[in-house]
């Protein structure tokens, strides 16, 4: 009888196995997406310049060679955007039918452009589908404005010093320098004034 | 009776059973696809931080900060090092870009102690070194909104507000002449040309005086 028992129990907690693996294989559930590069490999890729494009070099690609893509809210895209460019905002990307769309781009080896309101908003969109394995997207190096009820674009020079920093602070501060030493050479002008206004004081005594 | 003596054949062969069904799962781990491991966070979160706007700190608030000597903020400048020795924010680590990942820089950059307020020319490359931080799951990580151009724009040399402009525009003109001032751009020209131009007509004023009464002396 009591081994009996002892057998049952055995059983009973087998089963009980069974089901808990059961149960965790039905309920995997694989990430839709996954990062094919690895933080290393970006940093690269972000250091070698082959992801920007700026206006000139996107003329010389041929027109079957590429997509561009607006990054931008749907809003703005509405208002404007450049000829033939589709809209997939930022946030959008991860949708399986934009997805659907970049894989199209990835098998017929056509290149992504992408342009936002400037390089760094494109930036964003580029470095998610770079690391998500899509090699051929690329920045076009543009600002984009809707001015005047007109859509413009124009070049954007990357990442330049508006003006020479080092310079500006040395002249500024030779500038302050200057103005101390300032006060010290004037007071022998305001002296002159003095010794004119003697003069004139002396000429009414002549007049008497 | 068949019945009864076939269940209880079955019954005595369940260990061998059991046994046999666990062997033919564990072998079925080993044919499982490889899972590719996702370093960092996940493509879902990972969207959500880099369309937020919530990275960027303002020029104004930085300087604030730095005005105050807040010890939390750690600036780290992400240009090239020659650029760094040309002209650096005050007591900036230079941090390039391409050496973002050396182990070195590590403790600057993944710690809960400081606000990490990255920068750069414009803000492209803190933009970048953002994100690739960001994916590793980094914490307390900002970016300078516009860079250094925006920095001497705004900070060193700022716009004087129109007369017709609020209030406010002018306190934030005078804050920033201030902030400008602490960061060793002593623009003082014009205070100093406003304390000679006093002096002079007090002087002016006196002879004027003395001329008066020389006058009536010699008219007698």
């Amino acid at each position: 009888m009591k081994e009996l028992e002892k057998t049952k129990r055995i059983s009973i907690s087998a089963v009980l196995f069974l089901l808990i693996v059961t149960i965790a294989i039905l309920t995997f559930e694989k990430p839709k997406y996954v990062f094919e590069k690895n933080t290393e490999a970006i940093l690269n890729e972000v250091n070698n310049n082959n992801y920007i494009l700026t206006l000139n070099q996107l003329d010389s690609i041929e027109q079957s060679q590429y997509q561009v893509v607006d990054i931008r809210s749907n809003f703005e895209y509405s208002k404007g955007h450049i000829n033939d460019a589709i809209n997939i905002s930022t946030h959008d990307i991860l949708v399986s039918e934009n997805m659907d769309l970049f894989d199209d781009l990835k098998e017929n080896s056509k290149t992504a452009v992408l342009y936002g309101k400037n390089p760094n908003e494109a930036n964003s969109a580029w470095m998610l589908l770079y690391q998500l394995g899509y090699e051929n997207a690329k920045i076009l190096c543009v600002e984009t404005n809707y001015i005047d009820n007109k859509f413009q674009v124009s070049n954007h020079a990357l990442e330049k010093p508006a003006v020479n920093f080092a310079q500006v602070i040395k002249l500024a501060k030779s500038k302050s320098a200057k103005a101390k030493a300032k006060p010290v050479s004037k007071p022998t002008k305001s002296k002159k004034v003095i010794t004119v206004k003697k003069k004139k004081k002396r000429v009414p005594e002549g007049g008497c | 009776m068949s019945k009864k003596y076939k269940l209880k054949r079955l019954l005595v062969r369940r260990y061998q059973i059991l046994a046999a069904i666990l062997f033919i799962l564990a072998a079925g781990l080993v044919l499982l696809p490889k899972y590719k491991k996702n370093e960092g966070i996940a493509p879902d979160l990972f969207v959500k931080n880099i369309i937020s706007s919530e990275r960027y700190i303002s020029t104004d608030l930085l300087a604030d900060r730095l005005v105050n000597q807040d010890p939390t903020v750690l600036l780290i400048d992400t240009r090239s090092e020659k650029e760094f020795n040309d002209y650096a924010l005050p007591n900036a680590v230079n941090i390039p870009l391409k050496d973002l990942l050396n182990e070195n820089f590590d403790g600057y950059i993944n710690q809960d102690v400081y606000d990490v307020i990255l920068y750069s020319n414009e803000n492209f490359y803190a933009d970048q070194a953002w994100i690739i931080s960001n994916r590793l799951g980094y914490q307390n990580l900002y970016v300078l909104k516009g860079g250094l151009n925006e920095w001497f724009n705004t900070i060193i040399n700022p716009k004087m507000p129109e007369e017709t402009e609020p209030k406010e525009a002018f306190d934030l003109y005078s804050f920033r002449k201030a902030a400008g001032m602490y960061f060793g751009v002593g623009i003082v020209k014009s205070e100093v040309k406003k304390e000679i131009k006093k002096k002079k007509p007090t002087r002016k004023v006196i002879t004027v005086k003395k001329k008066k009464k020389r006058v009536p002396e010699g008219g007698c």
